[in-house]
């Protein structure tokens, strides 16, 4: 047993505690509340003066998936479509990017594919410590990576192959999309049908198993809603630049799950990377679209998603809110929030302790970070 | 004409930090007293604000890479010796502004040729703000870019053209030298000789971006044979307390980008180090730029913010002294332009 007492605790679950505890049992949170007793024998962090929050959960990476020599296993570049292909099997739990995430609070995160493939694969999610992929990974698959714009045109136009431009993208979407459609319905009238795993995997979204995780910005955007209420199937938009031009289309949008932004920090070109717009999501989550930030690791250092936060609550945001963007919201996107993402009863003991208070404080750091109830980091 | 009054100003000298208004006439800082009364002054109220000098991005490639995905007029990847290249052909103001580093408190940058040449060119120095390039130019010449890093040898190597390796680099670079050391203009005109002769003379600095200890070590041993030559370390990602050149002053140090996380060099920075270097009189900027070649208007801040301030203040809030050292590596002196800068703080970007 665990007891961490004392902490100014950000629940993500609607309650701030200027002073409390919370209790630890085996993996997962037992009470939160004022003084609370410690059980005998229970060990005890004394976190006067710390700030807890939930393990940081980061919605869209690729951490382990690019080694350090420019080594990648995130991108199957062979067709523009590999929905068969699982990142499960790409990530190098050895990577050293995953005790980076602990030592920055990020105690999960939603591994994808990369963005060379319109569609890239099954994504996962993984907590950042443990022994192997059995330990970490707590749900496979959690979604379809998708991707629009510059990324797949940049790969097979260059090679002469479709797609070469937005066209061509909407149209392997869609022709992805109706293929699995025929697939299914003769499975399902019990038709002789040859087993495909990527028409399979496919299917899982179109019966909204999964959603379809979707790289795109700007006008991107408008595809992947059209083409997403074309197929009725869920749809998280991923990267999001441009929102701003777009709150209707997204506010409306009957089956978006959430806005996964990020990251910032862009060096700015005109088109798809020339509007990074991250206080668009103030006007998102006032309309009640449930947002969240990424690192799009190892694109991002680990700690930028705190500093992303910070950037919410220097354009107004609230602390408390701009916290949940990296914590609840985040594990509600992913599908994971009976799980994770909040200091609740019953949720698995992910949490982070800060010096200084976190989106705040610019120098604020995480001092411990515990996952499944035990202390992963230690300043 | 105008005074930003009731600001909390720190000088960027080191001083404390002083309740005081700022009289600005023609661009520059005239004043900074308490309560300076100007009838012609316009008056900008700053209560509550932090008003600090604008900040200094010493190495970038604003203005030069863009506007359409995949333009870059500042890496002439012919050659890897270079220098007659000049970044103030390449600056395009449109393609600055279009950046808005000012909206983050950037002022000034110093835009140099990227890295992936041995002797890359000369870099210039550009406010972060305007409609003129020219009007915009701070200083020309203002280093000269050199790279003893990977990133020469991954781009000429692959060609089977020299540098393939390490030592490849280092022995161009030392040819490139020799041959302006023994240049006679008189003779014939060699413009590579030509764009050299004022490094030697330590009139321009040399900006040498290197990321390995190794790599820092040999430039300072090779230089050795060029004495007048005045190196920066850039990126500098292992540097240690060994560096004695760079404790005492002689040699800056401009830190490369940690905020990505694809570099393997990010996480090597011994900030223990730098804090004792600091400490023994080390002139060390963070910059947003190194191996990688440009991020956004909030990659400075972030950088010098968060993974300095994090990693070495340790509980001491506030702001470092980064406007004092970039500027002196890049050698601007104090040719501050207040835009954007107290803007910034007011939205409580810096406000410990």
């Amino acid at each position: 047993m665990l007891v961490i007492k004392n902490a100014r605790i950000f629940t993500s679950a609607g309650q701030v505690y200027p002073c409390g505890d919370i209790l630890i049992e085996g993996q997962k949170i037992c009470q939160v509340g004022q003084g609370i007793t410690v059980p005998q024998g229970a060990q005890v962090i004394d976190a006067a003066g710390l700030t807890a929050i939930p393990g940081i959960v980061d919605a869209h990476s690729h951490i382990g998936t690019f080694g350090p020599g420019g080594e990648q296993d995130a991108n199957e570049m062979t067709r523009n479509a590999t929905p068969e292909v699982e990142v499960l099997y790409s990530i190098d739990t050895e990577s050293k990017m995953f005790h980076r995430a602990l030592k920055a609070g990020i105690t999960t995160s939603a591994i994808a594919p990369g963005s060379g493939n319109v569609i890239g694969g099954m994504v996962c999610a993984v907590k950042s410590w443990g022994k192997s992929i059995e330990d970490m990974c707590i749900k496979n698959p959690i979604a379809l990576k998708a991707a629009l714009g510059g990324n797949p045109k940049g790969v097979y136009g260059k090679r002469n192959q479709m797609p070469m431009t937005r066209m061509g993208i909407a149209e392997v979407l869609r022709e992805n999309y109706i293929k699995a459609q025929g697939y299914l319905a003769k499975k399902e009238k019990g038709e002789e049908t040859a087993f495909n795993q990527g028409l399979e995997n496919i299917c899982r979204v179109l019966k909204r198993e999964i959603p379809m995780k979707v790289h795109c910005e700007q006008f991107d955007m408008l595809t992947t809603i059209r083409i997403a209420d074309e197929f009725n199937v869920e749809f998280t938009l991923d990267h999001a630049w441009g929102a701003s031009d777009y709150y209707d289309d997204i506010a409306n949008a009957k089956n978006l799950r959430g806005v996964i932004f990020g990251p910032i920090g862009v060096y700015l070109t005109p088109g798809e990377c020339g509007k990074v717009d991250i206080d668009s999501l103030l006007e998102l989550d006032r309309r009640g679209v449930c947002c969240s930030i990424m690192t799009d690791g190892p694109v991002m250092n680990p700690d930028l998603i705190v500093s992303q936060a910070g950037e919410l609550v220097r354009f107004g945001m609230g602390q408390e809110k701009a916290i949940e963007m990296i914590t609840i919201n985040g594990a509600k996107i992913i599908g994971l929030q009976e799980r994770i993402g909040s200091i609740e009863p019953g949720k698995d003991a992910d949490i982070v302790l800060f010096w200084g208070s976190p989106a705040v404080d610019t120098n604020a750091r995480a001092v411990y970070t515990i996952v499944n109830g035990q202390i992963a980091y230690k300043e | 004409m105008f005074i930003l009054k009731n600001g909390v100003v720190w000088d960027g000298l080191n001083h404390d930090p002083v309740k005081a208004d700022i009289l600005v006439e023609n661009g520059k800082i005239a004043k900074i007293a308490s309560d300076i009364e100007c009838s012609q002054a316009k008056v900008v109220p700053v209560d509550g604000c932090m008003v600090l000098p604008g900040f200094i991005d010493s190495l970038n490639v604003y203005g030069c890479r863009g506007p359409g995905w995949g333009v870059n007029d500042i890496a002439e990847s012919t050659d890897p010796v270079l220098p007659q290249m000049n970044a103030v052909f390449a600056f395009d103001q449109d393609g600055m502004n279009f950046q808005e580093i000012y909206r983050y408190g950037v002022t000034a940058s110093g835009i140099s040729p990227m890295p992936n040449n041995v002797l890359a060119g000369k870099a210039a120095v550009f406010y972060s703000y305007g409609r003129h390039p020219y009007e915009m130019l701070l200083k020309e010449e203002a280093a000269q870019v050199a790279s003893v890093s990977g990133a020469a040898k991954k781009l000429y190597g692959p060609q089977n053209k020299m540098p393939m390796t390490r030592m490849g680099s280092f022995s161009l670079l030392k040819e490139a030298f020799t041959k302006a050391q023994q240049y006679n203009k008189e003779k014939e005109y060699e413009p590579k000789a030509e764009a050299l002769i004022p490094v030697l003379q330590g009139q321009t600095p040399l900006f040498v971006n290197c990321a390995t200890k190794p790599e820092m070590k040999g430039i300072l041993h090779m230089l050795q044979d060029f004495p007048q030559v005045k190196p920066v370390l850039t990126g500098a990602f292992c540097l240690d307390t060994s560096f004695e050149e760079v404790a005492a002053g002689q040699v800056p140090v401009i830190l490369g980008d940690l905020t990505d996380a694809f570099s393997p060099y990010g996480e090597m920075v011994d900030f223990a180090a730098v804090k004792e270097l600091l400490a023994k009189g080390a002139v060390i900027a963070c910059s947003s730029c190194g191996d990688r070649s440009a991020s956004g208007k909030e990659s400075l801040l972030w950088n010098e913010r968060y993974s300095v301030v994090q990693a070495w203040h340790r509980g001491k809030p506030g702001a470092s002294g980064n406007d004092v050292h970039s500027s002196a590596a890049v050698g601007c002196g104090q040719a501050y332009r207040l835009l954007g800068g107290w803007e910034k703080c007011r939205h409580g970007g810096l406000d410990p």
